[in-house]
Formats: C-alpha cells, sequence, structure tokens
C-alpha cells in the first residue's frame, strides 16, 4: 500500500533551528514549509494544507499562542506541537490548554520530537487503541464522582481531546512523566454512569492551589478501552470543554 | 518577567539549536564505519551539551516551584 506523504509547517524565529528541524524531516520523508512568525504561517495556511505545525511560542510579529488561537477559532483540527523555554513565554499546562497536542521545552530531545509527530499523525484515536506493553505504572488514580457536571464545575476533573485534568491532594502528587494507571467513574452524567479507564503519562502539575485553580495535574491518554475510547468522545461532546488537549481545570 | 528568567530564555534558544544539530550529526556518524574515532569526540560534546540541558531544566523546574507562571 503507499504511504502518503505529510505535510509539515515549521515555524519558529530561530532560522538555524527551524531549518535544521526542516532539513531533519525532509529526509525523513516529510514535505516542510517554513515560516518566521505566526503571521507568515497564517498566510501559508491560507493556500495550503499541512497536515501538522510544529511552533515555537515567543517570536516577534505574531506569536505562537495567537496562531494557535487563530487555528482554533477558523476549527482547524490540525495537531500543533508547540515549542515553550518555560522562561518568559507560557507554561506546559497553558500550551496544551491551548489545544496542544505535545509540548517541548527548549532544549528538547529531538528522537522524542520525532516519535511525537508520527504519534500525532496517527490521529488520537489510533493512537488510544494501541496498549502499551511493559510499563511500569508509579500510580494508580482510582476515583469516583457523583455527577460529572458538578466535579467538573468544581475543578476536581476536567476532560479534553487528549487527556485529562484530576485533583489530587500534594501527598498524592505525581512527577512529571510518570506513567499511572486510572479509573473515573463518572456515577452520573447525561448519558447515565460513566467509567473511563486507562493508563496515561503526567505532563504537568500545578503543587498548589493557583489563581484559584486548584492543585493537580495534566494526565495525557497513552491507551483507553475501546468502548472508553466512545464514552470519552460523546463525553467531551457533552461537557464541551473546548479544544484543550489536556484541560488545566 | 525577571532578568533571570530573560537570560534563561535567551540561553535555551541556541542551546536547543545545537543539541538538536549535534544529535542529528551524531546519529550519522554512528552509521558510518570508518568515523568511529570522530563519534568518540563528538559523544564528549553531546556529553557537555545534556549538562547544560540538565542544568537549565533543573533551574526552570526551581523557579516553576517557587514563582509565579513565566507569563506573568
Amino acid at each position: 500500500m503507499e504511504q502518503r506523504v505529510h505535510s509539515l509547517l515549521v515555524v519558529d524565529d530561530e532560522i538555524v533551528l527551524r531549518n535544521a528541524i526542516a532539513f531533519d524531516f525532509k529526509r525523513k520523508g516529510y514535505v516542510v514549509t517554513t515560516a518566521g512568525d505566526g503571521k507568515e504561517a497564517l498566510g501559508y495556511l491560507e493556500s495550503k494544507r499541512f497536515d501538522l505545525i510544529l511552533t515555537d511560542v515567543r517570536m516577534p510579529g505574531m506569536d505562537g499562542v495567537e496562531l494557535l488561537k487563530q487555528l482554533r477559532h477558523q476549527n482547524s483540527k490540525v495537531p500543533v506541537v508547540i515549542f515553550i523555554t518555560g522562561f518568559a513565554d507560557i507554561s506546559t499546562e497553558e500550551a496544551y490548554e491551548l489545544g496542544a497536542h505535545a509540548v517541548f521545552s527548549k532544549p528538547f530531545d529531538r528522537k522524542a520530537l520525532l516519535s511525537a509527530v508520527e504519534k500525532a499523525l496517527e490521529g488520537i484515536d489510533a493512537v488510544w487503541r494501541v496498549r502499551p506493553e511493559r510499563v511500569r505504572f508509579e500510580m494508580d488514580v482510582e476515583l469516583v464522582f457523583p455527577d460529572a457536571d458538578t466535579a467538573i464545575r468544581s475543578r476536581l476533573v476536567n476532560i479534553g481531546t487528549g487527556g485529562f485534568f484530576v485533583t489530587l491532594p500534594p501527598e498524592r502528587m505525581a512527577a512529571v512523566g510518570s506513567a499511572i494507571s486510572f479509573r473515573l467513574n463518572f456515577e452520573a452524567t447525561s448519558m447515565g454512569p460513566v467509567l473511563i479507564q486507562g493508563s496515561g503519562i503526567v505532563r504537568w502539575v500545578r503543587p498548589q492551589l493557583l489563581d484559584g485553580r486548584p492543585a493537580g495535574c495534566g494526565v495525557e491518554f497513552i491507551s483507553l478501552a475501546e468502548s472508553d475510547r466512545n464514552l470519552v468522545s460523546a463525553l467531551l461532546k457533552s461537557i464541551a470543554t473546548g479544544s484543550a488537549f489536556i484541560p488545566r481545570g | 518577567m525577571t532578568n533571570e528568567r530573560a537570560f534563561l530564555h535567551s540561553v535555551a534558544n541556541p542551546l536547543a539549536t545545537a543539541k538538536f544539530i549535534l544529535e542529528m550529526v551524531v546519529e550519522d556518524f554512528a552509521a558510518r564505519e570508518n568515523d568511529q574515532d570522530l563519534l568518540v569526540q563528538l559523544n564528549q560534546v553531546v556529553e557537555a551539551v545534556d549538562q547544560a540541558t540538565k542544568l537549565l531544566s533543573d533551574r526552570r523546574s526551581e523557579i516553576i516551584r517557587a514563582e509565579e507562571p513565566p507569563g506573568s
């Protein structure tokens, strides 16, 4: 079967890094276009279709945050991989909330970037199907919520297209990068009782109450059972959490 | 934004470029039979860059734990 060639848009004002990333992906068979800021990227997006966008956040002219907001405003579902430094731009938490499929803190591991791009291009549903083997879970999270709406409104839990936020007490907080297994039991939703179980990886942690947001962590789904994939999709429609990949809660 | 944050931000970008290109070059050299001596030298540079990356990453974690979010 002939494999489709994927097209990427790389947006970064750091010209040497931008060209190196483009070079690397081109030699791996991708078609790559480069842009120096969000405005130039939007110009390309008017006339070309891309399978994935890799963008830096802090750039002169239009930055990566504004680019992502414009894309989501246009209901674009194109996966976006975001580069941050975490010092003078945005946090990992904020980047996922904006709908990023993956977030990399500079300087990042090149192989991890290549892998994240491949994963994002597979599509969320295809990724969820793959049950990882030999994963050692560092924590089991098992929570019961009497009512999904109330739990989400009170920021105990929230679900996005790529994962979930869950409130955890500081003494039970997982570390960034930890693999966890989870069982989220919603006793009442508009669809009746819903149990979502699977495995995930902690992408960010809010160790304490901040700006009225509770302590907790953002977990990206690694795998979900088939029935749970359908439930998550239906739950997302019913609770309307927007386009957040992993919501902030 | 503090001076330290601005400084670390400006360090992160060129370090990211160096690390990315270096990892690409090392991968290519690793596949060549005749350049193994040079690969050993290159791996010394990789170690140095990884050390700098770890210092930056550790400081980022400390700042996140102790201070306000980076956008503020």
